[in-house]
C-alpha cells in the first residue's frame, strides 16, 4: 500500500502540472504560410509580392481548366473557332446568349473571369500600398511602374468585357468590405487604365522583353490598344509609332516561332505573355498540345479558312494561282502555319504517326466540316497524348499588333499614308505575302487591315475583342453558323454584349447602388 | 491446514439442551456479538469458485482456503450425496453461500468471521422460525417440485435462485439448470431469481415438474448507461439518452460499424451514400443539420471515454454505444458536443474462465439496384440519332451502319454489349471473428481479432481489413484499478483511379456497340470514331489502374482509477490516436482501338501518366484527470466531478510524383525519370483545453437534478475570444415512485424529465483567424521564383458557433416491464454560425470566416418496444421508433441561390427552389396558348409552370419546393425466438425527402450514354404522353435543360427490409461433451428489399447530384458462431 501511495503522490503532482501549463500552448501558428504580420520587412519581400502579382497570369477561367490568359480559347468566342468542349465558354456564350449567369453553370466563366481581375487588382494594390516600406529610389520607382502596368492590364480586361465596373485602388485590407459600392462608367475605368500606363510607362525600363517582367513597350502597346479602344486614333498612332521608332523590337522572320518553346525565348516580336516552364510550372491540366491536336478542342470555321487570300494576295475568286478543288494549295503561308488541312503529313508538320499518320476529318475527334490548330505546336512533337506537358508562353502582345494598330490608327486618324501601308506591308512580306495595292481608299485599307487582324492573330484571341471595338460583333457573330454541318444552330449575339452581365451575386452584394449592366 | 480451520464436532448433546441454535454457537466460540458491521465485510468478500458435482465437504475445504473464513456445522447438517454445482466468476461470498447451501436446505450465519452452518427447518408461517414451542414441533409435510431453468433462448441457467413465496425455503438450480425445491403444498408460488434477468413468480399449481425461462432484463431501469465521463443508472437519467447493446448490434451483419446503426436509435440519422467497401460514406446526424458552417453536423465520437473513430472498430468489438442528444447530456464536452455525442464502450471481459467465440460468415452481395438500360445497339443508335435531331445536332449513325446491327448474324462483330455487365458482379465477403475473454483474480480481459475480406460488387474495388481488440482492467490493490483499450486497424483498399461514381458513369457512357475488349485482348474505345463517349472503365480495372491505400490506425488508452477515501474517485485517462494512410497511385498508357476497323483510338484517358504517391499521418492525444464523488445522507443523494481536460492534434502529409515512365510495370518512384518530379507536404495542429464539471442531485430517487458545465479553449481561434463556457442543467420527476401511483399495479416506472443548455462548436480550419500569405509563384526567365500574395480577410473578433438545446422527454415502463415507451421533444437553435462572409467581388480577397446566421431545428422523437412470450418456449419483441423534425434558417443575410436551391430566412437550408415542371407541350396550340416560356418550345418539351401568373417564365417563377429533409424516418423491429431458434427483422423507412439528380443515366446521350428503357416510352409526335419528353441529347436541349426545374426532382421516400436473420442454437449434449458451451448458426440477409418511387436506382443516398452512385450491397449472409 506504501508502495502505491508512492505512486499516486507522483501522478498528482504529474497532474496537477500538466493542469497548471501555459495557455500559449493554445497559441498555434500555421507552419508553411508566413504572417502577414511579419511580411513587408526586408528587400525581398517586395520581389515575393511582386511576383505574387504576376500570378493572375495562370487563373483559370470558367469551368474548364484553362487559363483565363490562353488565349487560344478566346477565339471560341468569335468566327474563328468552335470548341466543341466549351473551352473558355465561348462555345455557350455564343449559343445560349449571356446572362448574369448566376443559376446557369454553363456560365461560370463570366464571373470567374470577373473574380480573376479583381483578385489580381487586390494583390497588385496590396503591393503598391505596402512596398515603399522596404524599398527606396529607383528600384521602389521601377517595381511600382510593374504593378501599374499590372492593375492597368487587368482593368483594361475589366473595361474590354465588361464596361462599367467598380474601381478601387486602396489597400484592400483597408476597405470596409460591408459597405456597398456603385460601377464607374467604361470611360472612367479606361481613364483609370490610362493613368496607370502612363506611370507604368514612366518607370518602366526601355530595354527589350524577355523574362517575363513588364518592359517600358509593354505598357505603351497597352496603352495603344486602350486608345484604339476609345478611338483616340491621333494619340494611338503617335504612341504606336513611339514604340516603332524605339527600334527596341522586330518582326521574328519566323512567323510560327512566336508560338513555341524554345524558338520563343529568342523571339524579338514577343511584347508580352504569360511564362511557363517545365517541368514545374506548366499548363494546367493537358497542357495546350493535347486539347488542341489530339482532342481537337477547339476547331478553326470555314469562315476563317475562307478569309486567307491566295498566295498572290487576291482572294480565291479572283487569285491566279488558286486551283480550284485543291482550296488548301496557294495560299496566304499564315493558313498552313495555323491550321492542318486534310491529307497533311509529317511534312505539313501532322504530329501523329502509325495508322493515324495522315490528317483525316471525322477521325479522332477532328469534326468534320472545320480544320485542326497547328498554331501553338511544337513541331518536335510526336504522337501527343496524355501526358505531354506544355510550356509555351501565351502571347499577349506581339509587335505585329504594333504595326497593325499603327496602320489601323494611323489610317483613321490621317488616312492610308506611306507608313500605314509600311507598316502592313512589313507584316505581309515577314510571310512572303505581297504588298496591298496602291491606292486604297480609307474604307478599303480600313478593311484591309481588318482583314490582316483576322488572318495574322486567328487563334491569338484577338478577334472577338476586335469585333467588339469595331461595332460590327452584332453583325458577325449573330445568327452566325458555327459549324457549316449543322445549319440549324444559330449563334446569339446582341449589341448589348459588348457589355458583359456583371455577375449576378455582385448585384446583389452590393445592391441596391449597384446596377446591372443594360439588356440583362 | 484447512482441515484445521474447519471445526466439526458432535452438537447432539447441544442440542438436547434445546437451547437457541446461535446462542449456543457464540458460547461454543466463546466469543460475543460485537462488531457486525465490520464482520458482514466477510460476506461482501468477492471469491472466485467454481465447482462441478462436487461433493460438499470438498466444496467448503475450498471455499474456506479461497475465501480465508472458518465454518462451523454439525456434521448431520452437511451430507456427502449433496453435489455442489456453481459458476466460476467475482461473486460475493454471501452470494456464493445462498446459492449453494439455501438450495440444500442449509442456513448460515456469520458470527465473529466464523460462519455457522444449520439445517433449516420448514416454517408453518413466516416469522416463527425463532419461536422456541416450534422448534420441537413435527415436521410439516412437504412436496418435492423439480425442473429446469432456461433463458429465453432455452439454454440452461446454473445458479438461479428459487424460493417459495411467503417462506425463507430456496434453492438452486445446477450446472444443467435443475433444480428441487420442498414446497409447503401445491398451491406455492415459486420466485424465480437470477441477475441480469426479470424475476418471475410461477405458480406451483399442482404439478411436479416446473420448468421456469426467465427474460434477460435488458431494459432494467438498473441498466447502467455510459455518459459523458461517468455512467449513470438508467433511471437517473435526466438527459435524452439512448443505448444499443452490442448484441443488438450484431444482429445485422455490415463490416462498417457505423452502418449498424441505422434504425437503431431514435433521434440518430443514418444515412448510407454508397455500398463501397471502405468507403460507406455514412452520413450521421443527430436531430437535424444545425450548422451551414464549415464546422459541420458531424457528431463527436468518443470512443472508451476519448475521442476517436467508430469505424475503425469491429463491430463485434463494441459493448454498447449510447447517443447524447440534448444539452444536458452533450455540454460536459462543451465546444465539441453542439451536434450531439456518440459514445462507444468496447468489452472488457468478465471475470471467469477463458471464454473464447469464433464466428465466421460469408456474405454474398449483389446491387440493390442497377439501371435498366437500353443494351440493343440498333435502337441506341435510332434514338441517339432522333436525340441529335430534336437538339439540332447531325446524326451520328447512317441507316448503314443501323442495319449493321440490326440485321448481324456476328454479334462478335455487332454486338449489344450491356456496360453493366462490364462492371458489376456478385461479391463474397468473409469475416472472421475471435474473441477471448476472461480473468482471474481481479483482473479481466478481452481480445477481439477480426479479418474482413470484401470485395466490391463493382469490379475493381477490394477492401481487406483487419482489426485487434484489447480491453483489460485490473484491480491492483483495493483502492486502485488500472484499464486499458487498445484498437488497431489495418486497412487495405483498391480503388479504380477516379473512384466510383466516376466508374459507374464511364460504363454509361459507353454505347452498347462494342464491347470492352477485342478478342485479342486490345482495348477499345468507341465503335466509331464519331462516337461520343468517356473512358474504358473496363480497362481501368484490367490494367490495374487503381490506387492502392494502406490505412493503418491504432487507438489506446490508460486509465487509473484511484478510491481516496469512501465516495471519492480521483480518475486519470490518457489516450491517443494515431493514424497513417498512404497511397500509391500509378498510371500507365493504354493504347485503345476503334472497334469498326481497328484503328488506334490514342491512349485510354487515365489522367496524367505517371506515379503519384503520398502519406499522411495524424496523431492525436488527449488526457483528462478528474475527481468524482458521490455521498448519500438518508433519502439525498448526491454526486459530482470534476476534471481537466487537454487535447492536441498533429496531422502532417507528403507526396511526391513522377512521370514519363518508359514501363507500365514498374509502379514505384525511383523507377521514373527525375526530370519533372513534384512533390509536395505539409502539417497543421490544434489543441484544445478545457475544466470541466456536473452534479447531480436526487431525492429519494424521485426527484432528479443535473448541470453540468465545461470551460474550452480552443487553438481555432483568437486569444482574446478562443475561451467560451458552456452549461446545461436537467431535471427529472419519477412520478411513478409518488404514492398516489403506488397502487398502480400496471404502472412500473412514469419519469418526466426536461433538460435546457448551450453548446459550442468551433470544428473550422485550424487558422482562420490568422492572416497568412499564399504562395504565388511565377515563371520569370526559365526559373521558377517564388511569391507570396495576401488574399484572405480575417475576422479578429471571432468566436464559437453556439447552439442551444432545450429537451422535454418522457419514460414509461408498463404492463410488468413488458412495454418500454421513450418520447421527446426538442428545440435546438445554433447561432454565431461560423461562416464565410459574403464578401463583394470587387474586394479582391476571400471572404473572412465570421459568426453571423442562426438555424433552427425543433423535432420530436418517440420510441416503444415490447416484450413478451407465448407459453414456455416462445418469446417475441416488437419494437418501432420514429423522429421527425423541421429544419428553418431564422437569420442569414442576403439570399443565396444556388443551381437549384437557396439560403433565405425563414426557409429550411438550402430549401430546393427551382421552377415548376407542368407536364409536356402536346401541341404547337398548346404552346401558343401557354405563359411565354424563356426558350421556344416544341411538342415534346417540358412545360414549366407560370408561377406568378404573370404571362412569362422568367426568374419569377421559381418557387419554394419540399423535400430537402425528411418529414420523418422510422424504423420497426421485430423478434421471436422459439426452442433453439431465434428471428430478428427490422424495417427502415424515410419519408418526404427528395433528390435532385441529374446526368448519366437520367439524361440520356450525356457523353454518349445509353438511356434508360423510360425513354422508349418518349413523347413522339405520334406517342403523346406526359411523363417523358421528347429525347434530346444532355447539354444540347435547352427546353429541358436551361432550368433547374422538379422533372429532375425526384421523391426518394422509401421502406426498406434492412435485415433479417434466422439463428439456430444447438443444445446437443455432446456439445458439452467437447466443452463448446454453445453453437450457432445463422442467415441474414440485408437490404432484402425496398419500396420506393424513386427512378431506377438506390433512393438512400446522401444529397443531390449525380444520378448515379455506387449502389447499396443486397447481401445474403451465411454465418456461424461457436463459444468455448
Amino acid at each position: 500500500m506504501k508502495l502505491y501511495n508512492k505512486y499516486i503522490y507522483i501522478l498528482m503532482t504529474v497532474v496537477v502540472i500538466l493542469v497548471s501549463c501555459k495557455k500559449s500552448s493554445l497559441d498555434l501558428n500555421p507552419p508553411d504560410k508566413l504572417s502577414t504580420q511579419n511580411f513587408w520587412k526586408s528587400e525581398s519581400d517586395a520581389d515575393l509580392a511582386l511576383t505574387g502579382c504576376y500570378n493572375f497570369l495562370y487563373a483559370q477561367g470558367g469551368s474548364y481548366s484553362t487559363s483565363q490568359y490562353e488565349v487560344v480559347a478566346w477565339d471560341n468566342f468569335s468566327d474563328n473557332s468552335y470548341g466543341q468542349y466549351n473551352y473558355g465558354g465561348g462555345t455557350s456564350a455564343l449559343s445560349s446568349g449571356l446572362s448574369p449567369g448566376v443559376f446557369d453553370t454553363y456560365n461560370l466563366y463570366q464571373s470567374s473571369y470577373y473574380v480573376n481581375n479583381y483578385t489580381a487588382i487586390a494583390s497588385i494594390n496590396y503591393f503598391l500600398a505596402n512596398v515603399d516600406k522596404v524599398l527606396t529610389g529607383d528600384k521602389l520607382k521601377q517595381y511600382k511602374a510593374e504593378a501599374y502596368f499590372l492593375r492597368a492590364f487587368n482593368y483594361y480586361w475589366l473595361a474590354i468585357l465588361y464596361g462599367n465596373v467598380i474601381i478601387t485602388t486602396a489597400d484592400p485590407f483597408t476597405l470596409d468590405y460591408k459597405k456597398h459600392m456603385a460601377k464607374s462608367t467604361r470611360a472612367d475605368v479606361l481613364k483609370q487604365v490610362e493613368a496607370d500606363l502612363d506611370l507604368a510607362i514612366a518607370g518602366l525600363p526601355d530595354v527589350a522583353y524577355g523574362n517575363g517582367h513588364a518592359v517600358k513597350a509593354t505598357a505603351q502597346g497597352y496603352k495603344v490598344r486602350a486608345l484604339l479602344f476609345e478611338k483616340k486614333y491621333a494619340d494611338a498612332a503617335t504612341l504606336a509609332n513611339t514604340i516603332i521608332a524605339g527600334g527596341k523590337f522586330s518582326l521574328n522572320p519566323s512567323y510560327p516561332s512566336n508560338f513555341y518553346k524554345p524558338a520563343q525565348n529568342s523571339s524579338p516580336e514577343i511584347m508580352f505573355s504569360v511564362k511557363y516552364q517545365l517541368p514545374n510550372l506548366s499548363h494546367q491540366d493537358n497542357g495546350i498540345s493535347v486539347p488542341l491536336q489530339r482532342w481537337k478542342g477547339e476547331l478553326a470555321t470555314q469562315d476563317l479558312v475562307n478569309e486567307y487570300e491566295a498566295a498572290d494576295g487576291k482572294d480565291t475568286t479572283s487569285s491566279a494561282v488558286y486551283v480550284k478543288g485543291k482550296p488548301f494549295d496557294n495560299r496566304d503561308p499564315r493558313m498552313r502555319m495555323t491550321l492542318f488541312f486534310p491529307g497533311d503529313t509529317k511534312a505539313q508538320g501532322w504530329p501523329f504517326t502509325g495508322s493515324y499518320a495522315v490528317a483525316q476529318p471525322g477521325k479522332d475527334s477532328w469534326i468534320v466540316g472545320y480544320y485542326a490548330v497547328k498554331k501553338w505546336l511544337d513541331p518536335t512533337l510526336v504522337d501527343p497524348d496524355y501526358g505531354v506537358k506544355g510550356d509555351n508562353d501565351f502571347v499577349l502582345l506581339r509587335y505585329a499588333d504594333v504595326l497593325l494598330m499603327y496602320a489601323e490608327a494611323q489610317n483613321e486618324a490621317v488616312g492610308p499614308d506611306a507608313s500605314a501601308y509600311n507598316a502592313i506591308n512589313l507584316v505581309r512580306k515577314r510571310v512572303n505575302m505581297p504588298d496591298l495595292a496602291a491606292g486604297l481608299s480609307q474604307a478599303q485599307f480600313r478593311e484591309k487591315v481588318r482583314h490582316e487582324r483576322r488572318v495574322e492573330f486567328a487563334l491569338e484571341g484577338i478577334r472577338y475583342f476586335d469585333l467588339r471595338r469595331w461595332g460590327i460583333a452584332t453583325q458577325k457573330l449573330n445568327g452566325f453558323v458555327q459549324n457549316p454541318l449543322f445549319s440549324t444552330v444559330k449563334t446569339k449575339y446582341a449589341d448589348n454584349y459588348d457589355f458583359w452581365p456583371i455577375p449576378q451575386p455582385e448585384i446583389d452584394r452590393n445592391s441596391p447602388e449597384l446596377v446591372q449592366n443594360p439588356g440583362y | 491446514m484447512n482441515i484445521n480451520l474447519l471445526i466439526s464436532i458432535n452438537w447432539y448433546k447441544i442440542m438436547k439442551l434445546s437451547c437457541c441454535q446461535i446462542l449456543l454457537a457464540i458460547i461454543f466460540a466463546g466469543v460475543s456479538v460485537a462488531g457486525t458491521t465490520r464482520a458482514q465485510g466477510v460476506l461482501d468478500r468477492k471469491v472466485d469458485i467454481a465447482a462441478v458435482d462436487m461433493d460438499m465437504k470438498s466444496f467448503l475445504n475450498m471455499l474456506s482456503k479461497k475465501a480465508g473464513v472458518k465454518f462451523v456445522y454439525l456434521k448431520e447438517t452437511l451430507s456427502n450425496q449433496q453435489k455442489v454445482t456453481t459458476a466460476g466468476g467475482q461473486k460475493d461470498l454471501k452470494a456464493i453461500l445462498e446459492q449453494v447451501f439455501l438450495a440444500n436446505g442449509i442456513g448460515f450465519e456469520l458470527v465473529n468471521n466464523q460462519i455457522i452452518l444449520t439445517k433449516l427447518r420448514i416454517p408453518a408461517d413466516t416469522g416463527s422460525q425463532n419461536s422456541e414451542d416450534k422448534n420441537d414441533g413435527p415436521e410439516i409435510i412437504q412436496v418435492k417440485v423439480t425442473g429446469q431453468v432456461t433463458d429465453d433462448k432455452g439454454v440452461a441457467l446454473p445458479g438461479v435462485t428459487i424460493k417459495v413465496k411467503g417462506t425463507t425455503v430456496a434453492a438452486a438450480t445446477d450446472g444443467q439448470g435443475n433444480y428441487t425445491i420442498n414446497a409447503p403444498d401445491y398451491n406455492a408460488t415459486l420466485i424465480v431469481s437470477y441477475l441480469g434477468y426479470v424475476t418471475r413468480e410461477v405458480a406451483i399449481n399442482g404439478q411436479k415438474v416446473v420448468n421456469i425461462q426467465l427474460q434477460e432484463d435488458n431494459k432494467a431501469l438498473n441498466e447502467v448507461v455510459v455518459v459523458g465521463y461517468s455512467t449513470q443508472s438508467r433511471h437517473k437519467l435526466t438527459s435524452a439518452v439512448v443505448t444499443v447493446s452490442g448484441d443488438e448490434l450484431n444482429k445485422r451483419v455490415a463490416t462498417s460499424p457505423t452502418t449498424l446503426l441505422q434504425g437503431k436509435l431514435p433521434g440518430l440519422q443514418v444515412v448510407q451514400g454508397s455500398g463501397e467497401p471502405g468507403n460507406e460514406n455514412v452520413q450521421l446526424t443527430i436531430r437535424g443539420v444545425g450548422t451551414f458552417s464549415g464546422a459541420g453536423s458531424n457528431p463527436l465520437i468518443i470512443v472508451d471515454g476519448l475521442p476517436g473513430s467508430l469505424d475503425v472498430l469491429n463491430a463485434n468489438d463494441i459493448e454498447s454505444i449510447s447517443v447524447l442528444k440534448d444539452a444536458s447530456s452533450a455540454a460536459i464536452y462543451g465546444s465539441r458536443g453542439a451536434n450531439g455525442v456518440i459514445v462507444v464502450k468496447t468489452k472488457r471481459g468478465k471475470a471467469g474462465s477463458l471464454a473464447i467465440q469464433y464466428t465466421y460468415n460469408l456474405g454474398i452481395s449483389k446491387p440493390t439496384k442497377l439501371p435498366d438500360i437500353i443494351t440493343n445497339s440498333a435502337t441506341y443508335m435510332q434514338l441517339s440519332n432522333e436525340a441529335r435531331t430534336n437538339s439540332s445536332l447531325a446524326p451520328l449513325y447512317t441507316q448503314d451502319q443501323i442495319d449493321l446491327y440490326q440485321n448481324a448474324t456476328d454479334r462478335v462483330k455487332y454486338p449489344n454489349h450491356n456496360w453493366l455487365n462490364d462492371i458489376f458482379r456478385t461479391a463474397y465477403t468473409q469475416n472472421h471473428y475471435l474473441n477471448m475473454s476472461g480473468g482471474k483474480d481481479s483482473t479481466t480481459y478481452s481480445v477481439g481479432v477480426g479479418i474482413t475480406n470484401q470485395p466490391g460488387v463493382m469490379r475493381g474495388f477490394d477492401y481487406s481489413k483487419y482489426t485487434f481488440s484489447l480491453g483489460l482492467n485490473s484491480k491492483l490493490n483495493k483502492r486502485i484499478t488500472f484499464g486499458s483499450d487498445i484498437q488497431m486497424r489495418y486497412g487495405r483498399k483498391l480503388t479504380p483511379e477516379n473512384g466510383a461514381s466516376d466508374q459507374f458513369l464511364s460504363a454509361l457512357a459507353q454505347s452498347p456497340l462494342y464491347p470492352a475488349q477485342s478478342s485479342d485482348g486490345r482495348w477499345i474505345k468507341k465503335a466509331y470514331s464519331n462516337e461520343q463517349g468517356n473512358k474504358n472503365p473496363a480497362a481501368i480495372v484490367g490494367e490495374d489502374i487503381r490506387t492502392r491505400g494502406n490505412d493503418y490506425y491504432l487507438q489506446g488508452n490508460l486509465s487509473l482509477d484511484i478510491d481516496l477515501f469512501k465516495g471519492l474517485r480521483w480518475e486519470n485517462k490518457g489516450g491517443f490516436n494515431y493514424g497513417y494512410y498512404k497511397f500509391n497511385d500509378f498510371r500507365p498508357v493504354i493504347p485503345t482501338y476503334y472497334y469498326s476497323d481497328m484503328s488506334p483510338a490514342g491512349n485510354l484517358d487515365d489522367g496524367s501518366p505517371g506515379l503519384n504517391v503520398g502519406n499522411s499521418d495524424n496523431i492525436y492525444t488527449v488526457y483528462y484527470s478528474q475527481l468524482t464523488y458521490k455521498k448519500s445522507l438518508g433519502l439525498h443523494n448526491f454526486s459530482a466531478f470534476a476534471g481537466y481536460q487537454r487535447e492536441k492534434n498533429n496531422a502532417s502529409n507528403i507526396n511526391a510524383s513522377r512521370t514519363q515512365y518508359v514501363t507500365n510495370y514498374l509502379r514505384e518512384l525511383n523507377a521514373g525519370p527525375s526530370d519533372g518530379q513534384t512533390n509536395n507536404g505539409t502539417s497543421s495542429a490544434w489543441a484544445i483545453s478545457s475544466f470541466y464539471g456536473s452534479a447531480n442531485y436526487d431525492y429519494a430517487d424521485k426527484y432528479l437534478l443535473g448541470a453540468n458545465i465545461r470551460y474550452d479553449g480552443t487553438s481555432r481561434l483568437p486569444s482574446n475570444s478562443r475561451y467560451g463556457t458552456f452549461y446545461s442543467f436537467s431535471g427529472g420527476w419519477r412520478i411513478s415512485k409518488e404514492n398516489f401511483l403506488k397502487d398502480v399495479l400496471w404502472l412500473n416506472d412514469l419519469k418526466v424529465r426536461g433538460s435546457w443548455g448551450q453548446l459550442g462548436n468551433q470544428n473550422i480550419g485550424t487558422y482562420t483567424y490568422q492572416s497568412t500569405l499564399s504562395g504565388a509563384n511565377y515563371a520569370f526567365g526559365g526559373s521558377v521564383s517564388s511569391g507570396f500574395v495576401a488574399n484572405t480577410l480575417v475576422d479578429p473578433s471571432l468566436t464559437w458557433e453556439t447552439t442551444r438545446v432545450g429537451d422535454i422527454g418522457l419514460d414509461m415502463t408498463i404492463l410488468n416491464n413488458k412495454l418500454v415507451l421513450s418520447a421527446d421533444y426538442f428545440n435546438k437553435y445554433t447561432f454565431d454560425i461560423l461562416r464565410s462572409s459574403q464578401v463583394p467581388f470587387y474586394i479582391g480577397l476571400n471572404a473572412p470566416t465570421i459568426n453571423d446566421g442562426a438555424l433552427r431545428n425543433k423535432g420530436f422523437e418517440f420510441a416503444l418496444q415490447y416484450n413478451d412470450r407465448i407459453g414456455r418456449d416462445f418469446s417475441y419483441t416488437v419494437g418501432v421508433n420514429l423522429q421527425t423534425y423541421k429544419n428553418k434558417l431564422e437569420r442569414y443575410g442576403s439570399k443565396d441561390i444556388s443551381d437549384h436551391t437557396i439560403r433565405q430566412e425563414g426557409h429550411e437550408l438550402d430549401a430546393y427552389y427551382m421552377y415548376v415542371w407542368d407536364g409536356i407541350f402536346q401541341s404547337q396550340q398548346e404552346i401558343d396558348n401557354s405563359p411565354k416560356q424563356p426558350v421556344t418550345p416544341t411538342p415534346g418539351d417540358l412545360k414549366i409552370k407560370d408561377v406568378n401568373g404573370d404571362g412569362k417564365i422568367d426568374a419569377n417563377d421559381r418557387t419554394y419546393v419540399s423535400g430537402r429533409f425528411p418529414s420523418y424516418q422510422y424504423s420497426a423491429n421485430i423478434g421471436a425466438a422459439y426452442k433453439g431458434f431465434d428471428f430478428s427483422a427490422q424495417l427502415y423507412g424515410s419519408q418526404g425527402q427528395k433528390a435532385y439528380v441529374n446526368g448519366w443515366g437520367i439524361e440520356p446521350f450525356r457523353q454518349g450514354s445509353v438511356p434508360i428503357t423510360d425513354w422508349l416510352n418518349r413523347w413522339t409526335p405520334t406517342n403523346h404522353t406526359n411523363t417523358m419528353p421528347k429525347i434530346y441529347v444532355a447539354d444540347g436541349y435547352a427546353a429541358v435543360q436551361n432550368y433547374p426545374s422538379t422533372y429532375f426532382l425526384k421523391d426518394a421516400s422509401f421502406v426498406r427490409l434492412k435485415s433479417l436473420q434466422l439463428g439456430y442454437n444447438f443444445a446437443l449434449p455432446v456439445l458439452k461433451k467437447v466443452s463448446i458451451k454453445s453453437l450457432r448458426v445463422f442467415v441474414a440477409a440485408d437490404n432484402v428489399f425496398t419500396i420506393s418511387k424513386y427512378p431506377g436506382l438506390d433512393p438512400e443516398r446522401v444529397g443531390d447530384g449525380t444520378y448515379v452512385t455506387y449502389p447499396q450491397n443486397r447481401t445474403i449472409t451465411f454465418g456461424a458462431s461457436i463459444k468455448l
